[in-house]
């Protein structure tokens, strides 16, 4: 590629004579016969760099200089001013207005081919910089965007799962109170029989005519009928389905509260609840692995936050749980699995303990528990999201803290603390994740 | 001959529900909440159907009914189970030797069928193995 040189005088000859010599070195030699005509060159078609006499009328030479170093994109054009010999202040004004060098006239051809060559050359330099900058921003846009994607994705996986266990959780009360409902059905069929011989008995008894048949009609029907079978298992019934119906509207409403919020916004949200409803949305993840059991402080207000994203968090870290509990199973631990959400109310925070009794962190891989992706678990298992995940809620989205304590073999505990005065009271940027171990 | 059902479900409102719905059924109705409650019954009792629940704490439904076909084969094997997944339905046909996968909530009716079916199979199959076993009883003497 050939280098465009821009010659800048408002003299023909010396014009001239640039452009001869400049071509004869290659170069592509585009000439401006005064300061307005160069800048608009200049910012038309960027030279790769500029010879720039500095007495000029109208526009002079420093004041082209100035404007060109002054434009971002056009800054880094190299500027050779031409100045005239002795004349030594505006050599000290050109290299002030940001002017790369300077030649004194008359010129000798070499000096000023040389010094061309080298403006050039720094030239080169800035556009191979700026090409990288450009291939890396696009670079990192790019990963950005998947990363944004496999988030998105783990999301929808994690839906997914919270789909079938809640699935579970409605089609069960379904299953029997349908069931109840069937036997209250043939039931009442029976009792219906009873219920009619004892109507022909009463209306007989009102006109005093009482004979053996109606007994007799009465004790057929309520022979079909196993009185203290029903007597005892009606009630039952009854209340077993409005146990189930109850459940399923608990579900129902936990479901809400989990996903029906507006997405973003920050509002006082009464934790205790909100852990409750993400505990019961997600029962089936946890029920055959481990007991959860919640322990909250009365003192802990209303705490600033978004409450999806809440719920996400306390879901990530008790699935996160889970998996270190069922891991110990599968390496043969025989305890029971335990899983405790505790609240706690601390000067100017809220605190959340997330404890298990699992596998504990192993002493490697405890800094990279928080790095998206980074999972323990088999390849195509799932994506290792859930605590980068948790992560970027606590430290990005709720200026709080997240740090984890852990025994290898003993279980691990996740505590989170959140600023109690929401985001404005804190102004610390960047992670303030810290990483404590107790071996 | 009496027969015996064997519910097996964790949550004993689902096996309530049951045994009233299956109350008038001619045979007699086990109901335990575990898979480990489940194999104590097995091996002190006769039992010809087994229905259990897939996801229970302990041992699954799956594992139960794999255990099942090791030592009780004789054993009818059903699961009924509130999400079914392909993955468990393969594993409950491949290990467990499943007959029947039903999914909450499952109609009664079919489910009585079923049961009833299985039993008359049973018997059937009982009845043929006796005969056989009489005939060469019978013709024993005579070689």
């Amino acid at each position: 590629m050939t280098e465009r040189i821009l010659c800048v005088d408002d003299m023909a000859d010396i014009l001239a004579l640039l452009r001869q010599l400049l071509g004869q070195e290659g170069y592509e030699v585009v000439c401006a016969g005064s300061g307005s005509e160069a800048l608009e060159i200049i910012s038309s078609e960027p030279p790769d760099a500029i010879l720039l006499d500095v007495m000029m009328p109208g526009i002079d030479g420093i004041e082209v200089c100035r404007r060109v170093k002054a434009d971002e994109k056009l800054s880094c054009i190299p500027v050779i001013l031409l100045t005239a010999k002795g004349a030594d202040q505006d050599v000290i004004e050109g290299l002030d207005a940001g002017a790369d060098d300077y030649v004194t006239k008359p010129f000798k051809r070499e000096v000023l081919a040389a010094r061309v060559r080298s403006a050039v050359r720094v030239k080169r330099g800035y556009d191979t910089i700026a090409e990288m900058n450009a291939r890396l921003l696009a670079e990192i846009g790019e990963r950005k965007r998947r990363e944004f994607e496999l988030a998105r994705a783990h999301r929808l996986e994690s839906l997914g799962q919270l789909a079938a266990g809640i699935a579970h959780e409605i089609n069960t009360p379904n299953q029997y109170v349908s069931h109840n409902l069937r036997f209250l059905e043939e039931t009442f069929s029976g009792v219906e029989g009873v219920l009619r011989a004892v109507g022909l008995l009463l209306e007989a008894d009102r006109n005093g005519r009482i004979d053996a048949q109606h007994l007799a009609g009465l004790r057929s029907t309520a022979n079909e009928v196993d009185v203290s079978y029903v007597v005892r298992e009606v009630p039952r019934a009854i209340r077993e389905s409005r146990d189930g119906l109850r459940h399923v509207e608990r579900i129902v409403r936990a479901m809400n509260d989990f996903s029906g919020h507006d997405a973003r916004r920050k509002i006082q949200v009464d934790l205790p609840r909100t852990i409750e409803n993400t505990l019961l949305v997600c029962r089936q993840a946890w029920k055959e692995v481990a007991e959860v059991t919640t322990d909250f402080d009365p003192a802990l207000p209303p705490v600033w936050c978004v409450p999806g994203e809440f719920s996400e968090l306390i879901l990530n870290l008790v699935l996160n749980a889970v998996q270190a509990i069922a891991e110990a199973a599968r390496e043969g631990e025989a305890r029971k699995g335990r899983i405790a959400v505790r609240t706690r109310a601390l000067p100017g925070w809220a605190e959340i303990r997330v404890e298990d009794n699992g596998t504990g962190i192993p002493e490697p891989i405890r800094s990279r528990v928080f790095d998206p992706f980074f999972t323990t678990r088999e390849v195509g298992q799932a994506v290792g999201q859930g605590l980068t995940i948790a992560h970027a809620i606590v430290v990005t989205g709720h200026r709080g803290t997240i740090r984890f304590e852990t025994e290898t073999g003993r279980g691990t505990t996740f505590i989170v603390r959140l600023p109690m005065a929401g985001v404005a009271a804190k102004e610390e940027e960047g992670s303030l994740a810290e990483v404590s171990e107790t071996a | 001959m009496s027969h015996t059902v064997l519910l097996v479900d964790d949550d004993d409102r689902v096996l309530n529900g049951l045994a009233r719905t299956l109350r008038g059924q001619p045979y007699q109705i086990y109901t335990v909440k575990s898979g480990e409650e489940a194999k104590w019954v097995l091996k002190s009792q006769m039992v010809d159907v087994v229905v259990t629940d897939e996801r229970m704490p302990g041992l699954s439904g799956t594992d139960l009914l794999a255990w099942v076909a090791g030592h009780r084969p004789e054993v009818v094997r059903m699961v009924l189970t509130g999400y079914a997944t392909v993955d468990t339905a393969i594993r409950a046909i491949n290990e467990g030797g499943v007959s029947h996968f039903f999914t909450k909530p499952c109609n009664e009716f079919e489910l009585s069928v079923v049961i009833h079916k299985a039993l008359e199979q049973k018997d059937r199959l009982r009845r043929e193995k006796e005969r056989s076993n009489r005939a060469s009883d019978a013709a024993a003497p005579l070689a």
